[in-house]
């Protein structure tokens, strides 16, 4: 009897874990998606609708994605040749050949050829990244556009809502969710409402919530600190061009406080603009606070006051903003801290774009407004050109952050560990 | 400044000073007895707010102590009690208790006195507030006023401190409401009542805010510190006051007024009334001075002016009688001296007359040989004092009869010099004494109205007695100059002079200084000056000659009145 009781629990137990299929997940963010291009909308959700020609994995590998192989013979990396895999079928059911395939990926500076099965892309300029930072967007019979991801563009309402429902003929297999709607622009406190309500099922989180949130007994997601946050002085601004100043305020911050109180522990301090996971050499960036040395920078000059500008659709900021013009204060710098309007320097989140550390250093300099020059894309040559933009403190990396997400009970996934997005397309709703 | 002048200020001055000042103690004795009320009434009201605004501390220290007892409190100084406890995840609890209990600060510090949340500066986490620590019992201390940091600025706060102990790490609270305008506004004030908050330290005086008001009344508030000194002002600006000080203000200022002008008008009537008689007076008197002693003046009183009437009018009554008097001795001894006169200047040449005719007899009697050589002398005799009495007879004829002046305009310089012609041949006589004449003429072209003839006669009379005056020679000085309205003729000579008392009496008719002559010679020169509207005037010094002075009116009215300005 015992024995047939317990078979019978861990039956129960294996089928309570396997996936479902159906339903729809309920996403909020407080981003927000005015287009469909998927240059122009937050990485996590362009990887439900659209697919690139190949992907890092977690170890920074490249791994085939909608091209099963490639070469670049080119050295100055404006020649990329590659096959595309079979079976790659559009959101309207339409198998994507080369032809295709070729007329779509070109673009202004980009032309694509196809020879056989083999696509040539030719760019004007070099394009090191082409494979991994392309995605494949269709247009369908009525213009619509259209990917070859998990996910198809079921209803769009720029700004507000996207309804994605599940592509039947993904060449990965049909994603275990019908349909996946995203609402965009939500504010925080109306995100965890929906959640505990039970409108919504998946939502952004500050740090200041997870304790909170897994108190209640909800899965908070995390992912490796991909974010970071840094000041960025402005560079026309006539009291950014004070090297003394930059330097004061630099030294005057005190991140430990922040990070374990404002954070919550959720991420890492720093002194560099990749995280220690993707580099490695994040930990020779040292950012110990001196403020003697900043009241001395300070003292010897007459200090105007600063503007700071912190985002304000962005929560996880305003409270640093605040902060570090505290530290500043104690250095005998007055910064006032805004949300709009003319500043001296932001604060800003700039989320990892690739784990190729070249990309993601181009990607975070053109973030942050700052020129960088990449002599080799060797992790050294990476190095030098991050040293390069942080030798006069126009930025002062603070933290890496993760993202966070809180899930709601019913919510499953298989998203790898490590992984940096949460994977919608291998998530499924279980029944309550 | 005339007399009706002076009496009109004097008057006016006295009664509208006395309206001011009455019009003036009125108005502040009223207005000092309403704003006493008024005081007795913002002391009343200041005792209620104060009441009121400690009701509101007690709910603020209320408040802080319901948060002091609550579960989650609790449950954060157990958990922060313990070594090594984290209080980084209680860095928003501030927010929301302060949001729950309705405070507008709220900071919670750990044992050390550092903050662990703060409601109104979530970023001050693990700034310290030392003061807390200080050795006061804050279970009984009650509120007070203190200053509270902001992101951007600085906020006046009603605070409290209340203890969280639990084991050996005790928990800081300090909560409290902003002191602002909405804090004020929400305690109940009767209209026209301002409140202001005073904050100041004592070495730099005070801090208030706002605009002075009319009444104010002030409420010490306890502070943090001696440092700071905290009051609230009540001001009165209440309109009823202000508009009852104004009112006041303008009855008073209406009575002055009305005072002034009332003032005035009495001044007007009263120095009118007072100074009629006197003009009335003054007028007599002009019209004496004027010749007319007849004039009199009205007596309309019985008062010291109708006394100063009636003796005018007797002065007068009195002067006339005695001008017909004198008039009368004046002229018996006009008749006196004329007949005297007479005498004397008949006498002169009828002596010789009766020595003559004498002669001419005892020559016929005795000495017929000699009677046609008598004859002949005798009757050259005779004819000589004939003439001279016929000379005398003239004279007093011609002064008996002088006529009425024919006026015409005469340019003063050609006259003169037509004077000084006539005479110029018996000066340069070369029998006579050497006598020189100085002619100064201001203005050639300077006119007087005058009857050439008469006054040509009386020049020439006056150069004939300048040269008897120097029998031996000497100099004449005829001047004339514009004096004013008048031209002044001066005629001097350089003789032995005159003396005072001759001076007083030389235009005497038939005074004279010379042992010959009628004494007519001044008497017409003065009867012609006085017929021009003129003044002749002698002045001399023995031994130092004597000039005689002219002064002739310019122009004369159509009625023959001289004119002058």
């Amino acid at each position: 009897m015992r024995l047939i009781a317990f078979l019978f629990l861990a039956a129960a137990s294996l089928f309570a874990q396997r996936p479902r299929y159906g339903g729809t997940l309920t996403v909020e963010t407080r981003e927000t998606v005015h287009s469909l291009d998927p240059a122009s909308m937050p990485p996590e959700i362009a990887a439900l609708i659209f697919e690139p020609l190949a992907v890092f994995d977690s170890t920074g590998a490249l791994k085939p994605g909608l091209a099963v192989s490639w070469w670049m013979r080119d050295p100055t990396h404006r020649r990329t040749q590659f096959r595309l895999d079979d079976g790659i079928t559009a959101h309207d059911g339409s198998s994507v050949t080369p032809r295709i395939a070729a007329v779509a990926l070109t673009a202004p500076g980009r032309v694509a050829t196809v020879s056989g099965d083999v696509i040539a892309i030719q760019s004007t300029d070099p394009a090191p990244n082409l494979l991994t930072g392309t995605m494949l967007v269709l247009r369908g019979v009525n213009g619509s556009v259209q990917g070859t991801g998990p996910f198809r563009v079921a209803e769009f309402e720029p700004g507000r809502r996207l309804l994605l429902a599940a592509h039947e003929t993904y060449r990965g297999g049909r994603p275990f969710l019908d349909n996946v709607e995203i609402l965009f622009a939500r504010q925080h406190a109306d995100q965890l409402r929906d959640l505990d309500s039970g409108r919504a099922q998946v939502i952004d989180l500050l740090p200041s919530e997870v304790r909170r949130q897994q108190q209640r007994g909800r899965r908070v997601w995390t992912s490796p600190p991909q974010h970071l946050i840094a000041l960025a002085w402005k560079r026309d601004r006539p009291a950014a061009r004070n090297a003394a100043l930059r330097e004061a305020l630099a030294l005057a911050v005190d991140r430990q406080p922040m990070l374990q109180v404002l954070l919550q522990r959720q991420g890492e301090a720093t002194g560099a603009l990749l995280p220690q996971w993707l580099t490695g050499y994040a930990f020779l960036f040292r950012t110990p606070r001196d403020l003697p040395r900043a009241k001395y920078l300070t003292g010897s000059q007459t200090v105007p006051r600063l503007v700071m500008q912190a985002d304000p659709s962005d929560p996880m900021l305003r409270p640093l903003a605040d902060r570090i013009a505290l530290n500043a204060r104690d250095a005998g710098l007055s910064v006032r801290v805004v949300q709009s309007g003319p500043a001296d320097l932001s604060l800003l989140r700039v989320p990892l774009s690739s784990v190729d550390p070249a990309a993601a250093l181009e990607d975070a300099a053109r973030a942050l407004h700052a020129a960088v020059t990449l002599e080799t894309l060797t992790l050294e040559g990476v190095a030098q050109a991050e040293r390069r933009m942080l030798a006069d403190h126009w930025i002062v990396p603070l933290f890496h952050v993760p993202t966070m997400l809180a899930l709601a009970p019913q919510v499953k996934d298989t998203t790898p560990a490590r992984s940096l997005r949460w994977r919608a397309e291998d998530a499924w709703l279980q029944p309550q | 400044m005339t007399f009706r002048t002076r009496l009109l200020l004097a008057f006016a001055i006295a009664v509208s000073a006395t309206a001011i000042l009455v019009s003036y103690a009125i108005s502040s004795t009223t207005t000092a007895a309403f704003e006493r009320l008024d005081d007795q009434q913002t002391r009343q009201l200041a005792a209620q707010f104060q009441r009121e605004f400690e009701w509101r501390s007690r709910e603020v220290t209320r408040r802080l102590d319901a948060i002091a007892a609550s579960e989650p409190l609790r449950h954060v100084a157990a958990d922060l009690g313990r070594t090594g406890a984290d209080a980084a995840p209680y860095v928003d609890l501030a927010t929301s208790l302060a949001r729950e209990h309705d405070l507008d600060f709220l900071d919670i510090l750990d044992r050390e006195a550092a903050i662990v949340s703060s409601a109104h500066y979530p970023a001050r986490f693990g700034y310290r507030k030392e003061w807390v620590l200080e050795k006061i019992d804050w279970k009984t201390r009650g509120a007070f006023v203190d200053t509270e940091e902001l992101p951007d600025s600085q906020a006046t706060a009603l605070l409290t401190v209340r203890t969280v102990s639990s084991g050996n790490s005790p928990l800081y609270l300090i909560g409290g409401r902003r002191l602002d305008r909405d804090f004020f506004e929400s305690i109940p004030l009767p209209a026209g009542i301002g409140i202001e908050l005073q904050l100041g330290r004592p070495d730099r005086g005070r801090g208030y805010r706002g605009a002075a008001p009319d009444l104010s009344y002030r409420i010490p508030l306890a502070s943090r510190s001696d440092n700071l000194q905290a009051a609230l002002i009540l001001s009165g600006s209440r309109p009823e006051l202000s508009q009852l000080r104004g009112f006041l203000r303008w009855i008073g200022l209406a009575g002055a007024g009305a005072g002034l002008l009332a003032g005035l008008a009495v001044a007007w009537w009263a120095s009118s009334r007072v100074t009629r008689p006197v003009r009335s007076l003054a007028d007599g008197a002009r019209e004496v001075a004027a010749g007319n002693w007849d004039a009199r003046v009205e007596v309309t009183s019985h008062d010291e002016i109708g006394e100063l009437a009636r003796a005018f009018n007797h002065m007068t009554l009195e002067l006339a009688q005695q001008r017909d008097r004198l008039i009368q001795v004046e002229r018996v001894a006009a008749w006196r001296e004329l007949a005297r006169r007479l005498a004397h200047e008949l006498k002169n040449p009828l002596f010789p007359l009766q020595i003559t005719v004498e002669n001419l007899q005892r020559a016929r009697l005795q000495h017929p040989e000699q009677f046609d050589e008598v004859f002949r002398e005798s009757t050259g005799t005779l004819l000589a004092e004939l003439a001279s009495l016929k000379r005398i007879v003239a004279q007093f004829s011609d002064f008996a009869k002088l006529p009425a002046p024919r006026f015409e305009r005469v340019t003063v310089a050609p006259f003169i010099d037509s004077i000084v012609r006539v005479f110029e041949p018996q000066w340069k006589a070369p029998d006579q004494p050497p006598i020189h004449a100085a002619v100064s003429i201001d203005n050639p072209t300077m006119t007087v109205e005058a009857d050439p003839d008469l006054l040509g006669r009386a020049l020439r009379n006056l150069v004939l007695n300048a040269m008897d005056a120097m029998p031996g020679g000497g100099r004449i000085v005829l001047r004339a100059f514009q004096k004013g309205a008048s031209v002044v003729i001066e005629v001097g000579d350089t003789g032995a002079g005159l003396t005072p008392e001759e001076c007083a009496r030389l235009f005497t008719p038939y005074y004279t200084t010379k042992r010959h002559g009628t004494g007519l010679g001044l008497a017409i020169v003065q009867s012609v000056v006085a017929d021009h509207g003129g003044r002749i005037s002698v002045s001399s010094s023995p031994g130092h000659g004597a000039t005689f002075t002219l002064e002739l009116p310019s122009t004369r009215n159509h009625d023959g009145a001289s004119s002058t300005h």
